[in-house]
């Protein structure tokens, strides 16, 4: 190393140093916090160079079609809700039509509440408002499920049912009538036969929830039987599309399918 | 000739060397006046593809939110204060057609327009499935920061970083990123061979590498762990209290909404701020740091009481 780099490199690890004594030292004194709420009188930015409305218009019209109105706003609830009703029955329904063969006719449907993104308005329904409600590419699958697998579903159940967590609380189902004693389940009733833990029942359900999703690791053990290929959010549009086209509004009941006795 | 060379080269160290040395002198000017140096930190969480605001018939949101407004807020934000980061805590995609149709592209072009410094990745970055993360990961001009996902047997494998280490004013800040389990949460066949580490120890392991061997004087988790739980599920309420030498955790997943930051002892008694911001672009998390060379520390989270007079309406 001859004398002129020497210099070149103690100048550059003078300012190193310089520099990480500069950043050494500070420490946090004072902080202070208030989250901004995004309020509709703050301007939204338009984002120009992305050119933001092409990409909003090439959707607009797909998505802006109304296909019926609802009279209420449905939303998830627990133990049983508008939304969780409308949605299990509909696809109850869906399939039990569709899927032609007999030995594949579900039982009952199970859901999950944490799968449905937003609720549904009264007024129009458009299809935007579906996508938003089921965002997801989940397609609906038919399981066979035993006795001691039904009967983790059934605790599953219970718990969500007894569960305070906004997002978390609730089972949506169809077929399937609960009833919960304090803590413990009483009576179950698959359609009108009382449950029987030595049969097999076919169920319906989403394919992320077969594979387990949403802490319902046990449905991974249940065979599947049929896999209907029909994506959950495109049964919702064509129900609603379908009775809209016969002037019926959208609509949907409490009905005490999961009954809890204090 | 060689001479001259010779000249201008000492010539050239000696600028070096006042050049270094200028630094310092600077900063003792500024000293003069106030020794502290400000950083302001903005962040978002579960923006869920709400680029847009909420549909007018919205039963709650009606009108509110999106990340066009949130990027006017910044804007607003940065026109004043001159260190600001921005930052966000995962689930990027998944809530609006746009992600439908565009996979995530179109909220990763927003947000490199916006200037964020970095991300991490939520449950929900995973609904196309690795591949479908990765397909438009390009679109993202800032890092994604997953620091116990271990992606090496993944086609997600040298994509994302542990973590992020950025000067602003002189303020070394240390970035990494904790997420969620994602077993019983994802797919398998989305997460594929993904490993999860685990949440404490690894951020544990980063926070001490970020303070003391890169001599961070901030050290930020980005954490898409959730803000609490009634069970003993590890949080960011947890994971503040089990933790050392992590100042701030920017959270995600439960889509919790906080009127401000909240104080958390950590497990050698230091502060830890532990912020989220909602979901769906509906609020923009703001923390306010000043830093000194002494040591007098006035956290006032733990005494707001005029806090709203402190901040220019927006």
């Amino acid at each position: 190393m001859d004398k002129n780099s020497r210099i070149k490199y103690l100048g550059i690890s003078i300012i190193l140093a310089i520099l990480l004594f500069s950043c050494k030292g500070y420490k946090i004194v004072t902080v202070k916090s208030l989250n901004i709420n995004a309020e509709n009188k703050i301007e939204e930015y338009n984002f120009n160079e992305l050119n933001l409305d092409a990409y909003r218009d090439s959707i607009a019209k797909e998505m802006d079609e109304i296909i019926n109105h609802s009279d209420v706003i449905m939303n998830v609830g627990c133990p049983e809700g508008l939304l969780g009703n409308f949605i299990t029955d509909l696809s109850q329904a869906y399939v039990k039509r569709e899927v032609k063969n007999t030995k594949y006719t579900p039982d009952f449907c199970v859901l999950n509440n944490g799968g449905f993104r937003n609720s549904l308005n009264k007024g129009p329904i458009r299809i935007r408002d579906i996508f938003e409600i089921m965002p997801f590419d989940n397609y609906l699958v038919i399981l066979e499920i035993e006795g001691d697998i039904m009967l983790k579903l059934l605790n599953y159940i219970q718990e969500k049912s007894f569960s305070s967590h906004q997002r978390k609380s609730g089972v949506p189902l169809s077929g399937m009538r609960i009833k919960l004693t304090g803590n413990k389940i009483n009576r179950c009733f698959i359609n009108t036969k009382e449950f029987n833990p030595k049969t097999k029942y076919k169920i319906l359900t989403t394919n992320y929830l077969a594979n387990g999703g949403d802490g319902m690791s046990f449905l991974k053990d249940c065979q599947i039987l049929f896999n209907t290929k029909l994506l959950l959010r495109d049964i919702i549009i064509s129900y609603v599309r379908e009775i809209g086209d016969d002037n019926i509004n959208v609509n949907a009941q409490l009905d005490g399918r999961i009954q809890i006795n204090q | 000739m060689e001479e001259s060379k010779l000249t201008n080269r000492r010539d050239f160290t000696k600028k070096i060397i006042f050049a270094g040395l200028s630094i310092p002198l600077l900063n003792s000017f500024s000293f003069i006046k106030n020794g502290n140096k400000k950083l302001t930190i903005l962040h978002t969480n579960d923006i869920h593809s709400h680029i847009d605001s909420f549909p007018s018939n919205h039963s709650r949101y009606s009108g509110l939110g999106g990340l066009r407004r949130i990027a006017s807020m910044v804007k607003k934000i940065k026109s004043s204060q001159k260190n600001v980061i921005l930052l966000d805590a995962g689930d990027i995609f998944q809530g609006t057609p746009y992600f439908n149709k565009y996979k995530g592209s179109l909220e990763f072009k927003i947000m490199s327009e916006m200037g964020y410094a970095a991300s991490t990745m939520g449950n929900h970055d995973f609904d196309n499935g690795i591949d479908g993360f990765k397909n438009v990961i390009h679109h993202a001009n800032f890092p994604f920061l997953c620091s116990n996902y271990d992606f090496s047997e993944t086609v997600l494998n040298g994509k994302t970083q542990k973590f992020l280490i950025k000067e602003i004013n002189n303020i070394k800040i240390g970035i990494f990123g904790i997420g969620i389990k994602l077993d019983g949460l994802v797919s398998i066949s989305s997460f594929k061979k993904t490993k999860y580490l685990d949440p404490l120890k690894t951020a544990n392991y980063w926070a001490q590498e970020l303070k003391s061997k890169h001599q961070c004087n901030l050290v930020i988790c980005l954490s898409h762990l959730g803000y609490n739980y009634e069970s003993d599920q590890i949080s960011d309420l947890k994971l503040a209290k089990a933790s050392k030498n992590i100042d701030v955790i920017i959270g995600g997943h439960t889509h919790t909404f906080l009127d401000k930051a909240q104080n958390i002892n950590n497990s050698e008694n230091k502060n830890v701020i532990v912020n989220q911001a909602g979901w769906g672009a509906l609020a923009l998390g703001r923390i306010d740091i000043e830093f000194s060379k002494k040591n007098k520390i006035v956290n006032e989270l733990s005494m707001n009481k005029n806090f709203k007079k402190n901040y220019a309406k927006i």
